[in-house]
């Protein structure tokens, strides 16, 4: 008899890790996923496109309905989890029904954050996160609203981008001196600023919401240095937050995320959390790559084989805006540390390499990524790289060819 | 050479370089350029060139060309003026300050590269009318020592032999000569003539130059024993029977003193051995060949002629041809090989301080001829300075005018500081040039006149055997330039002159000089060519290479003295007895080696012109030092470091390059570079100044030097499209380019020093790498897809590959490709290219993907299974399927089409 191992969410890292059971621990579990969203698993990194009209909302699926069918996998979406409880090893859903597991994997994701400040309720607010919020953004743009986009990391320039590219008027604001602040260095931010502006996005820094302007539907923007930005629509992009209460209702221990250990699991036995809400080591991932790494090592452990998380080094790697982005490592560099920059603003190239101890730490890629993940890999085996500082800047082949010679 | 205008015709001249004095056939392109070859018809090079006659067309652009007459204002700077102010202020002030001071007071200093008409009227104009002999000419340090030691023995400055000799020769001895890079196509001749006749080939020279062949026999001799081993060489022929005795007899003097000299200083193969620290074998396998090859042609250079005895080294070659008859005979005599384009013609004019003209001395015979011919009543009556006697006069303040022409005295005389701190000194100093700006001229001349230059002056050189040749105009004046006998026959005019100087064209001129040539001759001067006397305008044009002697009434003659008739009053060769060889400085534990010095193979002078031309600047871009290995290890210099050679006149810094083919104790530094184009590489300033007693030719050859290292942190180089100054901090060197100006540089200064002087003029189109922890800073500057300004620093040997970055700059755009990797400073020939990446995740690039496209992928599923692109994230899969749609509706949908067919 199989046991019953409950999924809790249905995004990517569910996906994932479904993927990876299956290939690891087939016939061990029975696998049921319960996820709230009205639809199959799905690419959220692709909204993005979907708003930018480069890929349609059906082409972003994860896997077809057969797929999950065919892994014997018990898929219940558009329903909300309400409770665990932990003594009895069930899962609560709406409708009071009781889903008894063996494993309980929590996917729960994270959500937008809004800004505290007042009108924040208005029509016309909104953010930008799932599948419904880019159908609502869509009908935005095809009537040309004027939209500002609160927060200029990742989220908000892809709202931006794909608003942009929509037909909406977009202004961006961003309260921080730079874009993507905790990926980028300053240089790197005012590249990216003038490669996303060139698309039509105006872009506004330190800019500090005060308020949204408007009696019962959105009027505009006001900044705390007084300015007012005229708009029909605000997308809050300015963070996300995991999303943590069904554990912490049940009392399993969280931070700002659910606190798992090297094997994912909570505080609670039996209960484990990967992607986006779970905190492990102190750290809640914003990104896939982490979530699916997380995958990969719990279905080892659930398979029963020795499998441990050590953290991710965190990468940024992927378009932004339609812009080429990489970010790893210790890239602000810092004591002891020395950087090697090479710039072609014209080009829209930028790239910075930290060096420590004869190794690299750290990078920033702007235009031109081709040796992103060689960097990557230089960054996390830290192997020496003394040897090939004069040409690695310049590529894996020039610097392994010199190597060679 | 298709770009070339077919209405354009081909103009027949003469090279401007060596004295070789190679035929060239000039194309001019219509846009101020001409297409050069060589002209298959001339005499002297049947259509060869060398190296640097083959770039005379990427020399004639009008970068730095001096375009107008200026006067340096009482500001200071100078300022243009019409032609009529300059020449009036120059004849204004050599009146008042020769009418102040005596005739003594003013001087000119030549050029070789003058044609011999501006020659004759500069020459005419100073001794025969101003009234001095203060005319010098840069042929001083060249082959003065040549004439002086041809005077001696033949009563007359001869070239007994020509050209034909060294394709008839069964023996060739090259003494002081790298004629392989100073005299190429002469070069080529000898090694054609040992490959065709197997002619042996023998060099003599302290340094083991690219003249020396693998199967030549090299006596690599102490510096200054050349006269130690000719003498030895008389007594070997004296001993073994090989003098030629009737020809002693009936047509020589003085061989019995000659050969007592020579017997006490090198009278036996051993005592030749000792004297010139050659090894025994050596010498006896020289002098063993020598004396039994009847054709003989001994071949000298500045090895011979630089010396403070270069007159008596002359001699002894000389007394060998005498005492053996092998003299103006096929194949068989000395030759002396001149070094610049109209050395020769400078000569025959008698443009030296102790000539008077045409071959005529301060005899009171000759003054007299001179007189009456020029109707000149205030003619010189006795030799004037020499040219580092007149640069010493300069610096003491008895000649307080000087007329420059053609030459840069600031970098090529010896002790060159002393040369430009008494330039300073002038009352009136005055350069008449092709360039705004060289040494000389950055003294602190005070006026400024445009002289035309090669390829727009019209008139005859004369090369090395004896040969005049036309040099004819084929391009267009540029701005007010004008003919350099213009410009003096104005002065003459606005002197008084007129009568004298009233020459309407170079032509004009040159039946002049042909008839003084001739005046009251008889045979009794060798230089005669009064048979050109004569000539119409249009056959002066037409002229055709022509040797002299061009008499009357004789027949034309190659070669002279087969059969005596030398010109001293008996009519008889002198053997002179040289003086026993000694350099005249000594080496000291301070100063323990001896720097020689001489030319490259691609470059000319001080580079005014060859140093236009990029495909001469590749060959050695920067000033070095050649070092012996065990010199250089002894003094801590290495090969490709700098160092700092020092002698008791002056510093310079050079880049070392350490070679066994220098002599142990030797140095070698080339003469061209210049404060114009390099940074402390002014050889000119080491050299001391000491003179032969004859000739007045210094010992450009042998200064006592020292030399230590010079440590520089960084190297780099530069490339823009107009001239850059650099920081002053920098030693750096001007290297031409296509494209533009090149500068290869070291330093020691911050390099963020070097990011703000670059970014203080480069547009805002910039691209540069920073690794300042690693000591490398690299920026470009950009203008459309071309490259503006580049700039490539790092430490030692880590700069960046030159001549990639070289190969970039030159080309009128950059690919996206080529300017993402030009700050590499490597080539990226052969490096795979991915394309700009698609798939983050994998890092897979776009190249990549539409080559599985190609070879069959359909979906982004197919992709991902085959390069795991999209696989991840997927976000890049809309870009994958706009990929297959874009790559697979192209070829590969075709093919799918035939395929089906």
């Amino acid at each position: 008899m199989s046991e019953p191992l409950v999924i809790v969410g249905n995004g990517m890292a569910a996906a994932r890790l479904v993927d990876e059971l299956t290939k690891t621990g087939l016939g061990r579990y029975a696998i049921a996923v319960i996820g709230d969203e009205p639809r199959l698993a799905y690419n959220r990194v692709l909204l993005s496109s979907v708003l930018a009209g480069e890929t349609t909302t059906q082409d972003i699926e994860l896997r077809p309905a057969s797929w999950w069918r065919e892994r014997g996998v018990t898929l219940k979406y558009n329903c909300r989890a309400t409770e665990i409880d932990v003594g009895r090893r069930e899962l609560k859903i709406v409708g009071d029904e009781s889903i008894p597991f063996s494993k309980l994997v929590l996917t729960t994701g994270s959500s937008a954050l809004r800004l505290n400040v007042p009108g924040a309720d208005l029509a016309g607010v909104h953010t930008f996160r799932d599948s419904r919020d880019v159908d609502l953004l869509l009908t935005l743009a095809a009537q040309k609203k004027r939209v500002v986009v609160v927060g200029g990391g990742l989220l908000g320039l892809e709202a931006a981008y794909g608003l942009a590219k929509a037909g909406s008027p977009v202004t961006l604001i961003h309260l921080m001196d730079r874009l993507m602040e905790r990926q980028l260095d300053a240089p790197a931010a005012a590249l990216l600023k003038s490669l996303v502006e060139r698309k039509g996005i105006e872009i506004l820094l330190n800019a500090n919401t005060a308020r949204i302007v408007g009696e019962t539907q959105v009027e505009g923007v006001e900044l705390v240095d007084g300015r007012r930005i005229d708009a029909d629509a605000v997308i809050f992009a300015a963070g996300i937050r995991p999303n943590i209460t069904l554990a912490k209702e049940a009392g399993i221990a969280v931070n700002r995320g659910i606190v798992v250990d090297d094997h994912l699991q909570t505080g609670a036995a039996d209960i484990f959390a990967i992607g986006e809400c779970a905190e492990h080591r102190g750290t809640c991932y914003g990104l896939v790559e982490p979530a699916y790494e997380q995958g990969r090592v719990l279905a080892q452990h659930l398979a029963g084989r020795e499998a441990a998380y050590g953290g991710s080094v965190v990468a940024t790697n992927l378009k932004v805006s339609g812009v080429s982005v990489f970010s790893a490592g210790e890239f602000m560099g810092g004591e002891g540390s020395e950087s090697i920059v090479l710039s072609d603003i014209n080009h829209g190239t930028y790239k910075k390499l930290v060096i420590s101890d004869g190794r690299l730490t750290g990078a920033v890629l702007i235009g031109d990524v081709g040796d992103a993940l060689w960097y990557l890999e230089l960054i996390r085996t830290r192997q020496p790289t003394q040897r090939m500082r004069a040409d690695m800047m310049f590529g894996r082949s020039l610097a392994l060819r010199s190597e060679a010679a | 050479m298709s770009a070339v205008d077919p209405d354009l015709r081909a103009t027949r001249t003469t090279c401007a370089y060596c004295g070789v004095g190679c035929g060239i056939l000039a194309t001019p392109d219509g846009r101020g350029g001409a297409a050069i070859s060589g002209d298959p018809d001339h005499p002297a090079n049947f259509g060869r060139l060398c190296s640097k006659g083959s770039a005379l067309g990427e020399t004639l652009s009008l970068t730095n060309r001096l375009l107008y007459p200026m006067i340096r204002c009482d500001k200071g700077t100078m300022e243009r003026v019409a032609w009529s102010d300059a020449l009036d202020h120059v004849a204004h002030r050599f009146q008042h300050i020769i009418a102040r001071d005596g005739p003594g007071a003013v001087a000119f200093y030549l050029s070789g590269q003058l044609l011999t008409e501006d020659y004759y009227v500069a020459n005419k104009l100073m001794k025969g009318f101003l009234g001095s002999a203060n005319v010098d000419t840069n042929s001083r340090l060249c082959m003065a020592s040549s004439v002086a030691g041809h005077r001696r023995a033949f009563g007359a400055d001869t070239v007994p032999g020509c050209y034909e000799d060294l394709d008839e020769a069964d023996l060739l001895v090259l003494v002081g000569s790298n004629a392989a890079w100073c005299h190429p196509v002469l070069y080529q001749r000898m090694l054609a003539n040992k490959q065709a006749r197997g002619a042996r080939i023998v060099v003599i020279d302290p340094r083991r130059t690219d003249t020396v062949g693998d199967d030549d026999l090299f006596l690599g001799l102490k510096p200054g024993t050349d006269t130690a081993l000719f003498s030895g060489l008389l007594v070997y022929l004296a001993d073994h029977g090989k003098l030629d005795r009737d020809y002693i007899e009936a047509h020589t003097s003085g061989f019995d003193d000659a050969m007592a000299r020579a017997r006490g200083m090198a009278g036996s193969v051993g005592a030749t051995a000792l004297a010139t620290g050659l090894s025994e074998a050596d010498v006896a396998a020289f002098f063993q060949v020598f004396a039994n090859t009847p054709r003989v042609v001994t071949l000298y250079s500045q090895g011979v002629n630089q010396s403070a005895q270069g007159t008596d080294k002359v001699n002894a070659i000389l007394n060998c041809h005498l005492a053996t008859g092998r003299i103006g005979k096929t194949g068989a005599s000395p030759f002396s090989l001149t070094g610049q384009p109209n050395a020769m013609g400078g000569r025959e004019v008698g443009g030296l301080a102790n000539q008077l003209a045409a071959h005529m001395g301060f005899t009171p015979p000759d003054i007299d001829r001179v007189r009456r011919f020029w109707k000149a009543p205030r003619i010189a009556t006795h030799e004037g300075l020499k040219a580092v006697q007149m640069f010493e006069a300069i610096a003491r303040g008895e000649i307080k005018a000087l007329w420059v022409m053609g030459t840069n005295p600031a970098v090529s005389l010896p002790n060159a500081d002393a040369v430009r701190d008494a330039m300073k000194k002038l009352e009136l100093f005055v350069v008449s040039e092709n360039v705004v700006s060289n040494d000389t001229v950055e003294v602190g001349a005070h006026v400024l006149l445009p002289a035309q230059a090669w390829g727009e002056k019209s008139g005859t050189v004369t090369n090395s055997e004896r040969r005049i040749s036309r040099q004819r105009t084929f391009l267009d004046a540029p701005g007010e330039a004008k003919p350099d006998w213009w410009i003096l026959g104005e002065v003459a005019k606005r002197l008084g002159f007129g009568a004298a100087f009233d020459f309407n064209s170079a032509a004009d001129i040159f039946r002049e000089h042909a008839a003084l040539s001739a005046f009251e001759n008889d045979g009794g001067r060798d230089f005669d060519i009064g048979g050109l006397k004569a000539l119409s305008d249009e056959a002066f044009d037409a002229m055709a290479p022509v040797q002299w002697p061009i008499r009357l009434e004789t027949q034309p003659q190659a070669r002279f003295f087969a059969e005596g008739g030398f010109f001293a009053n008996d009519r008889r060769a002198r053997f002179i007895a040289p003086e026993i060889p000694a350099l005249r400085t000594e080496t000291t534990p301070a100063r323990p080696l001896r720097l020689n010095t001489g030319r490259i193979r691609d470059q000319w002078h001080t580079m005014t012109r060859s140093g236009e031309s990029p495909r001469l600047g590749q060959h050695l871009p920067e000033p070095f030092v050649e070092v012996h290995p065990d010199d250089a290890a002894r003094h801590g210099v290495a090969d490709g470091d700098f160092a700092r050679v020092t002698t008791d006149y002056g510093q310079c810094t050079l880049r070392v390059v350490v070679s066994e083919r220098q002599q142990r104790g030797m140095l070698f530094a080339p003469i061209h570079w210049s404060e114009a184009n390099a940074t402390g590489a002014r050889v000119g300033a080491l050299v001391a100044p000491f003179t032969d007693a004859f000739s007045g030719q210094p010992e450009n050859k042998a200064t006592p030097a020292s030399i230590t290292p010079y440590e520089y942190v960084f190297r780099g180089f530069a490339l823009s499209r107009q001239p850059l100054k650099l920081p002053v901090h920098a030693w750096g060197v001007h290297v031409a380019v296509n494209g533009g100006h090149g500068y290869l540089f070291a330093d020691n200064a911050d390099l963020k020093g070097w990011q703000s002087w670059l970014k203080s003029f480069t547009s805002d189109d910039f691209a540069e790498y920073k690794d300042f922890g690693g000591g490398v800073y690299r920026a470009a500057s950009f203008s459309g897809d071309r490259i503006e300004t580049c700039l490539f620093i790092g430490p030692a040997r880590d700069a960046g590959d030159w001549n990639v970055v070289k190969g970039l700059f030159a080309a009128d755009t950059l690919s996206n490709d080529q300017r993402r990797m030009l700050l590499s400073g490597k080539s990226s020939d052969g490096l795979a290219n991915a394309g700009p990446i698609v798939c983050a995740c994998f890092g897979v690039g776009r190249n990549t993907i539409c080559e599985s496209i190609v070879a069959g992928a359909r979906t982004a599923a197919d992709i991902g299974a085959k390069l795991k692109a999209g696989t991840n994230c997927g976000s890049c899969i809309p870009e994958l399927k706009r990929l297959i749609t874009q790559t697979g509706s192209g070829d590969a949908g075709e093919r799918k089409l035939a395929a089906a067919n």
